[in-house]
């Protein structure tokens, strides 16, 4: 009998690996060495069952997530139990079900929609992005130390999301474990729950952290994630290992990184003037121990062969000219404009070839926009320093993501503002856990000429957003504080000194504020407002919704989870008639919504390109098709609990209906693409 | 520039002469792709019946900017930069060039203004250099000499 038995919900785990017959035996070996459990770690508030004195091996474990350290994002609000990212925590409670629930961990978007809205932003210096980039990111840990085997994803809803696998080993280094590649993307996975587990890189190196990265551009509508496995073999003598590991990367960092080109053995030469002798006669000769001689020798060739076929290229082609030009003949401004399009990893690199190019990779106008969250993993206060030196004329810059083990200093990052902040206008600090009040202050004082500050996921307790230190701030045309709890008080203050806010993200901003309060604000002082998220603000009323009838230069609104009252009145009529340019509308869960509301729509929706009503229950087909009628640009319309519309007999129209309207009709239940 | 791509029902030509004395007769859309010839007819320095002196141009080197300004009025449907990218390579594949013949573009691009090559080349270059795994591999690929002393390494 196996010990997987207990596994029942993985019916995808046969015994086809080696690996599990190997333990297999040395467990039996244990047990009967005195009884231990196989599997432990990551159950609710189970402790560890570990002996006092582990054997020697390690033995084999599979674990569920124990706790959740941070999240990008997530549907659900923090204190609820719904499609939060709490829900990820222990062991697959929907899995092998497919379908939408609430019991499970949910990102707050799908699909490409957010791109294509009006809030849409562009990347700071784009070309730092891997092919396929990542949207969101959950990190998670576990009970137990292992070296990691598998790491199994339990998707239960449009799986296919998940890009890359982290984990951060004991040396406090991230590693990725796998990775996506174009075609992983390009396929789109079936519509049926899927145990995910990847092929993960064979590492030693030992985590109880791992850090998923998600995808969704392809997504049909959201995935949900039941829960995460990490299975491995766990480490006795933890500490012994961790002083080797230690010793080991200490080694690995002090060892020389290429410093000089291969050391040519002489004797080879064949071209006494050649410029290869010539290089060597400039060089010191420097014979590394270490290095492996066939590596020289294969080097050496590498450069004799291309010279040599340059020389043969120029003799044989009679048009060609042979003045033999070379990179470095190239004006300045062309190197230069070459390097723009650089990634920063690919601008340290070339900075290493020779002076000159050290001299061009790091002058300043390379270096006017930053970003460092593709590097997330890698950024520290050290690179913060180097760049502070190039980036004179830093005018974007975004550190999202970064920090996030302590690698960045909040003294660094001051340091870094005081010194190249005055000239800011694009500021991302999304995620930054680094971040204290002194630095929310330095923004404050420094960064005078902002005309976008992006807080997303800043929450602590207390809200660093607590007392005037953005008061000074009067440019803003962008202010994001998606997931990110402040004092109501500071908020107003700010409305009230950026007259050209533009977009406005305060989704789950939490409870305690008074959106009433802070719409009213927004119909005296932010008139020219473009778009504004408000997504979950459950104490916003009908009287806000009043003001928000004043923006009319309104293109995008979300009021998912709002309105909590049986009626809007005339709101959402007057907010139809006043603002005309609406294109994404979002009324999720909005049960105030009636039958009437929705002849508005249709009536008065010109400009709809999103349209968001789920669970309006009365909703009926004659409704739906008045609105595909009535706004002739509507891409998107989400009916999701919509239950008269979407059960039954109807679902063939809205078939038909969707191909001949040309819309995606999104719902739980089925997927009616528009093509 | 001033001519849709369609005006070249009637070619006007615009005669070119580059440094061996090569004349080489271009029509008048295809020169507006070119800033310093453009700019030049623009101010009147010389009237389009005049040979426009090109010093720093050799023929070869003229004629592939010639086909290059062709190739994308002829694309001047697809604008994304993603197809002058394979535009160029065609380009190159077709003369048999290497970077040697790139480098030569990139300066005549840079002399002639024609931006959409000088954006192309540039591009080229840039992917090059990605490619390359280490700044050893960057010097082997274009041949560069290492004049940094080991011990003045950059962090």
């Amino acid at each position: 009998m196996s010990l997987r038995a207990y596994n029942i919900d993985d019916p995808s785990n046969d015994a086809d690996q080696p690996d599990a017959l190997v333990d297999f035996t040395a467990m039996l070996r244990q047990q009967r060495n005195g009884g231990r459990q196989r599997e432990y770690g990551g159950w609710f508030g189970c402790g560890s069952k570990m002996q006092p004195e582990p054997p020697d091996q390690g033995y084999y474990i599979e674990q569920y997530v124990l706790g959740v350290l941070d999240f990008s994002s997530q549907y659900g609000i923090d204190y609820s139990i719904s499609y939060t990212a709490a829900n990820i925590i222990g062991r697959p409670t929907k899995y092998p079900s497919y379908g939408d629930y609430p019991e499970t961990y949910t990102m707050r978007t799908y699909g490409d929609w957010w791109l294509k809205a009006p809030s849409a932003t562009r990347e700071i210096q784009a070309q730092n992005m891997p092919k396929v980039d990542t949207h969101d990111y959950i990190v998670v840990y576990f009970e137990e130390f292992v070296v990691p085997t598998e790491v199994a994803i339990f998707e239960t809803f449009n799986p296919g999301a998940v890009v890359r696998i982290w984990a951060y080993g004991m040396t406090k280094n991230w590693t990725c474990l796998w990775e996506a590649t174009d075609n992983d993307v390009k396929l789109g996975p079936g519509r049926e729950s899927r145990r995910f587990a990847p092929p993960i890189k064979k590492t030693t190196i030992i985590t109880k952290t791992l850090r998923i990265d998600f995808n969704h551009s392809r997504l049909f509508y959201y995935t949900e994630i039941d829960a995460i496995m990490l299975c491995g073999r766990t480490v006795s003598r933890i500490h012994n290992l961790l002083g080797r590991q230690r010793l080991q990367h200490r080694q690995v960092a002090s060892a020389p990184s290429t410093p000089t080109p291969p050391s040519l053995p002489s004797s080879s030469e064949e071209s006494g003037d050649g410029p290869i002798s010539c290089k060597l006669r400039t060089l010191k000769f420097q014979p590394n121990c270490g290095q492996d001689g066939a590596t020289k020798l294969h080097e050496f060739i590498n450069n004799d062969l291309s010279q040599f076929l340059l020389e043969n290229q120029v003799e044989e082609t009679a048009e060609a000219p042979v003045s033999r030009l070379c990179l470095t003949d190239l004006p300045f401004e062309i190197l230069l404009r070459i390097l723009s399009y650089l990634d920063l990893k690919s601008l340290f690199r070339v900075g290493q070839v020779s002076r000159t190019f050290y001299d061009i990779s790091t002058h300043p106008l390379l270096y006017g926009e930053l970003s460092l969250k593709p590097y997330w993993h890698l950024a520290s206060s050290e690179l913060l320093c180097t760049l502070a030196s190039r980036a004179t004329m830093l005018r974007k810059l975004d550190l999202s993501w970064c920090g996030g083990m302590g690698n960045i200093s909040p003294t660094e990052f001051k340091k870094f503002l005081t010194q190249r902040g005055d000239n800011l206008t694009h500021l991302r600090l999304n995620s930054c856990k680094f971040l204290n009040a002194s630095c929310i202050e330095t923004v404050g004082i420094v960064c005078d000429n902002l005309t976008e500050l992006s807080l997303r996921n800043c929450a602590t307790d207390p809200p660093l957003l607590n007392f005037s230190c953005l008061a000074n701030l009067k440019n803003l045309e962008r202010l994001d504080l998606f997931q990110t709890a402040f004092e109501t008080e500071l908020l107003l203050s700010m409305l009230e000194s950026n007259r050209k806010l533009k977009h406005l993200n305060l989704a789950f901003c939490g409870v305690s504020v008074n959106m009433d309060e802070v719409v009213e604000h927004l119909a005296t002082y932010n008139t020219q407002l473009i778009t504004l998220d408000l997504w979950k603000s459950h104490f916003l009323t009908t009287r806000g919704l009043q003001f928000i009838t004043k923006l009319h230069q309104l293109e995008e609104l979300d009021l998912g989870w709002c309105l909590r009252e049986s009626s809007l009145g005339d709101g959402l009529f007057k907010l139809l008639t006043n603002c005309p340019k609406l294109k994404k509308l979002f009324l999720s869960a909005v049960r105030g919504t009636t039958e009437r509301d929705l002849m508005h729509i249709a009536a008065l929706g010109k400009n709809l390109e999103q349209l968001d009503i789920m669970g309006m229950i009365s909703l009926t087909h004659e409704r739906v098709y008045d609105i595909l009628v009535g706004c002739p640009k509507l891409q998107l319309l989400d009916l999701s609990f919509c239950d008269n519309v979407v059960d039954g007999e109807g679902f063939d129209d809205l078939a038909e209906w969707a191909r001949r309207f040309n819309v995606d009709i999104k719902s739980s239940r089925f997927h009616l693409a528009r093509h | 520039m001033s001519l849709t791509p369609d005006d070249c029902e009637e070619p006007k030509f615009v005669q070119l002469k580059t440094c061996e004395g090569f004349i080489h007769d271009v029509e008048t859309c295809l020169v507006e792709q070119m800033g310093t010839v453009r700019d030049m007819l623009l101010l009147e320095c010389s009237d389009s019946t005049d040979v426009i002196p090109l010093a720093k141009i050799e023929w070869w080197i003229m004629k592939m900017v010639i086909h290059w300004c062709r190739l994308v009025q002829d694309n001047s449907a697809q604008k994304e930069a993603r197809d002058r990218s394979s535009m160029f390579i065609e380009l190159l594949e077709e003369a048999k060039g290497d970077d040697e013949v790139v480098f030569q573009l990139l300066l005549a691009a840079n002399y002639l203004n024609v931006e959409s090559l000088l954006d192309a080349g540039t591009q080229y270059l840039a992917d090059a250099i990605t490619t390359c795994g280490s700044a050893e591999e960057i010097r082997n690929r274009f041949n560069l000499q290492n004049d940094i002393p080991s011990d003045e390494y950059e962090p």
